[in-house]
């Protein structure tokens, strides 16, 4: 039973941790985005493995797992537009995109 | 196929005010591509149109009959929402007001674009408040935050403002991380992604933290609670909130101190409180116990400030304390006393904010607390606006602050949570102390030794700026003059601090109404 | 152990093994590169997932515009022959601790639940013409609308836009 859904939920939890473990632990502003956007994966497989399994309940909301999948991808590339937008005029002020004082868990 | 084209004018009519912002953000930016650059400061007349032309649409919904639910459940115009949407073009309208002059002191060229991202972020706001629908809320988010990381990068030649915005946006869409994998496991958990379709899968199944759906809704639900901690910036998920309230520019920070909160609080609101009411005891001491760390430690950080920016934004985290009882409470009673306690929060905070904007030279300077030493003799009207606004902030009997905070404290104790009032009135005891620290700095301290003409022309910040030093020793000597706009929007913002804690009344039944209460 | 389980083994091998050497690697530009390989590896489980659509979304944007993106901003910003491009910053333990925690949590959660089975019949079910049926869900508004989801996410990519060139554009 590989292919239960269970197996794609943990694939899922333990791709988004590796992003969250990426996110927290970089100091290169890019290094960060890219384990948001491995997070941003996870959940969108988390949500269409769920899609998948729920074929046939009788929610009206069969493919709104996927249809949300759809919609996240669109918001997430806008957002990598806007961020490297950012980076790159962070870098032509200050030729370094280290984000050490950018500190997520900062107190 | 059959395709049936089921939507009505009756569903756009529904979100009559996020149309007129929007349309209004769009006019904007194409009147800007057409008139010349030096009129570009007229945009702003738009902008307080679109404004007030939500606010008509809000009246006309207020006074529609009908189910207000709209475009199959994505979407409602019930009383709650609507009155969420009143506190959000308020504080719109008021931070529109107060960006003339400012933004052109700051050296801001693209005012098209500011306006028309201002314009764009309400309607997020306004979208997110009104929305039913786990994806919606998500959509109305991304558009209220995706133009504030903009706005926040917005002042040319700061670098400062341009990481504030590089930080706000790594945090935020780390939080959109957890908002959304929390949102994820509550559709697998229960089937749905619209919040009726949750309450229904919730309210007649069998929920426990070891069976049935139980462990992968409570998983959904700690990590939707995370992310949305994030958004209204409740300790342990501040960091963002002080530096990026600190480096954008003042009328972006009055817009998202209050715009931001109050949408993520109607969607807290509609998630915890309505929809998953159903297992409250399984989140309650989530919320519970972000209330007390929030209200503790954002008033014992706001305590240790020096720059007055930065002491408003430790003080809006803590003001997120105050309001997350309401959440906890998880009554009907704690909601409305929240509602009052956004509006209230609205006129206040973007009047302190407006103050400290007036009083803003470039760069972010003159906002730290010993440039406030003396003011009450330098500029009265402004010390004493500000002295209003902070009392208000307190909670001093005669001002908005202070209904607020009776309604929420009254709430937690007939609902059950005396301990939550206990800490909260605590809490508020050392916040006296740094909102009156502000105050004894403009009345009874002198101001400094040094001319302050000198002290700018010695700071070497300002010539990096590239300002001729003539300027300067004028601005920082006669303080920059206010603009018609933003004294118009802070003798508004103190109308509304006096009005509300005078008379409080009809807002408080709007608001018990908006919660559903009689 | 049947094709379809042996083909998710692999994709599951990769996605985690190359989402590990995104973040653990020190030269940036091998991270991004295996980005792209997660990115990739995603599709794969999409289609195994009988979302195909999905999948083809995935490689266009992620694969396609955003990796691109990704490797312009760090062509411009890094010298990519820099083996310590990628540092790490001092709380990678504590980064490690949560993420571990928050991991077993997850996991313990979903391995706790088994009503999943009731409605979902554990395996993962058949279904064709997924592009068709997300198609009218988007465009033809019945019983389940995203019209409005839709129309937002419209503006989400204009804010996008403008944003991009404020923020972008030279000052001068």
């Amino acid at each position: 039973m590989l292919l239960s859904l269970n197996s794609f939920l943990v694939l899922g939890a333990l791709l988004f941790c590796i992003g969250l473990f990426g996110a927290l632990s970089k100091r290169n502003a890019i290094s960060v985005l890219m384990g948001i956007e491995i997070m941003l994966n996870a959940v969108n497989i988390t949500l269409v493995a769920f899609s998948s399994a729920f074929q046939h309940s009788a929610h009206g909301a069969r493919l709104s797992g996927q249809v949300f999948a759809v919609f996240i991808i669109t918001v997430a590339a806008a957002e990598a537009a806007v961020a490297l937008a950012t980076i790159i005029a962070i870098y032509r002020r200050k030729s370094s995109v280290d984000v050490t004082e950018i500190n997520m868990m900062k107190w | 196929m059959a395709f049936t084209y089921a939507i009505s004018g009756g569903d756009w009519a529904r979100i009559a005010p996020e149309l007129a912002l929007l349309v209004a953000a769009l006019l904007v930016m194409l009147v800007d591509a057409l008139i010349p650059a030096r009129l570009r400061g007229a945009l702003v007349i738009i902008g307080v149109m679109g404004v007030l032309a939500a606010l008509a649409g809000v009246i006309m919904l207020y006074a529609s009959s009908g189910s207000p639910s709209a475009f199959g459940g994505m979407v409602t115009s019930d009383p709650l929402a609507l009155f969420a949407t009143l506190v959000i073009l308020a504080a719109t309208g008021l931070s529109l007001l107060l960006s003339p002059g400012y933004i052109e002191r700051q050296g801001t060229r693209q005012q098209g674009e500011f306006y028309a991202l201002v314009m764009l972020a309400a309607t997020g706001m306004v979208l997110m408040a009104a929305s039913t629908n786990l994806m919606m809320i998500f959509l109305g988010l991304e558009l209220l935050s995706l133009p504030l990381y903009v706005l926040c990068a917005f002042a040319p030649g700061q670098q400062r403002a341009q990481e504030s915005g590089m930080k706000y946006f790594l945090l935020s869409s780390f939080a959109s991380g957890f908002l959304l994998y929390g949102m994820a496991l509550i559709y697998g958990a229960t089937g749905a992604t619209n919040l009726g379709g949750i309450n229904h899968f919730v309210a007649t199944h069998a929920m426990s933290a070891t069976a049935g759906f139980g462990p992968i809704l409570l998983g959904g639900m700690a990590l939707l609670a995370v992310g949305l901690a994030f958004k209204v910036s409740a300790i342990p998920f501040h960091a963002w909130t002080p530096d990026v309230y600190q480096g954008a520019l003042t009328p972006v920070t009055a817009l998202m101190s209050v715009g931001t909160k109050m949408a993520a609080f109607v969607a807290l609101i509609r998630v915890f409180d309505v929809a998953l009411a159903p297992v409250r005891a399984d989140w309650q001491g989530i919320m519970w116990a972000l209330a007390i760390l929030t209200m503790v430690g954002g008033n014992i950080l706001a305590a240790t400030q020096t720059n007055v920016k930065r002491l408003l934004a430790y003080s809006s985290i803590a003001h997120a304390g105050y309001l997350l009882i309401g959440i906890a409470l998880g009554t009907q009673a704690g909601i409305a006393a929240l509602l009052y306690y956004m509006a209230a929060y609205a006129v206040m905070n973007v009047g302190a904010f407006g103050v400290v904007l007036a009083l803003e030279r470039v760069a972010g300077l003159g906002t730290n607390l010993d440039d406030y030493r003396g003011l009450a003799s330098r500029r009265p009207a402004l010390a004493a606006a500000l002295a209003v606004f902070l009392f208000a902030l307190a909670g001093i009997p005669g001002t908005a602050g202070f209904v607020a905070k009776y309604a929420i404290f009254a709430a937690a104790v007939t609902g059950g949570h005396a301990e939550l009032t206990i800490i909260g009135v605590v809490a508020s005891m050392i916040g006296f102390y740094y909102y009156l620290r502000v105050i004894w700095a403009m009345y009874f301290v002198p101001a400094p030794d040094m001319p302050a003409a000198e002290a700018a022309n010695a700071n070497p910040h300002l010539s990096l700026a590239g300002l001729n030093s003539a300027v300067v020793t004028k601005l920082a000597a006669s303080g920059t003059p206010l603009a018609f706009s933003a004294g118009l929007a802070l003798a508004l913002a103190l109308i509304g601090t006096l009005g509300l804690g005078i008379f409080p009344a009809p807002l408080i039944s709007l608001a018990r109404q908006a919660a559903g209460l009689p | 152990m049947d094709l379809a389980s042996i083909v998710f083994l692999v994709l599951a091998a990769i996605l985690v093994g190359s989402a590990l050497a995104v973040v653990t690697l020190r030269n940036i530009v091998h991270a991004a590169l295996f980005l792209v390989l997660v990115f990739g590896a995603a599709a794969g489980i999409y289609i195994l997932l009988n979302a195909e659509f999905i999948a083809i979304v995935q490689i266009l944007v992620y694969a396609g515009a955003v990796t691109i993106l990704i490797l312009f901003a760090i062509m411009l910003t890094q010298n990519p022959n820099s083996r310590g491009s990628n540092p790490m910053n001092r709380q990678a333990l504590i980064a490690a601790f949560i993420a571990a925690a928050l991991c077993a949590g997850i996991i313990f959660a979903l391995s706790q639940n088994n009503a999943i089975s009731a409605a979902a019949s554990q395996a993962v079910t058949q279904n064709a013409g997924t592009a068709v049926a997300i198609g009218n869900l988007l465009y033809s508004p019945t019983s389940y609308s995203y019209v409005l989801p839709f129309e937002i996410a419209t503006l989400v990519l204009l804010v996008a836009i403008v944003g991009a060139i404020v923020i972008g554009r030279e000052e001068d």
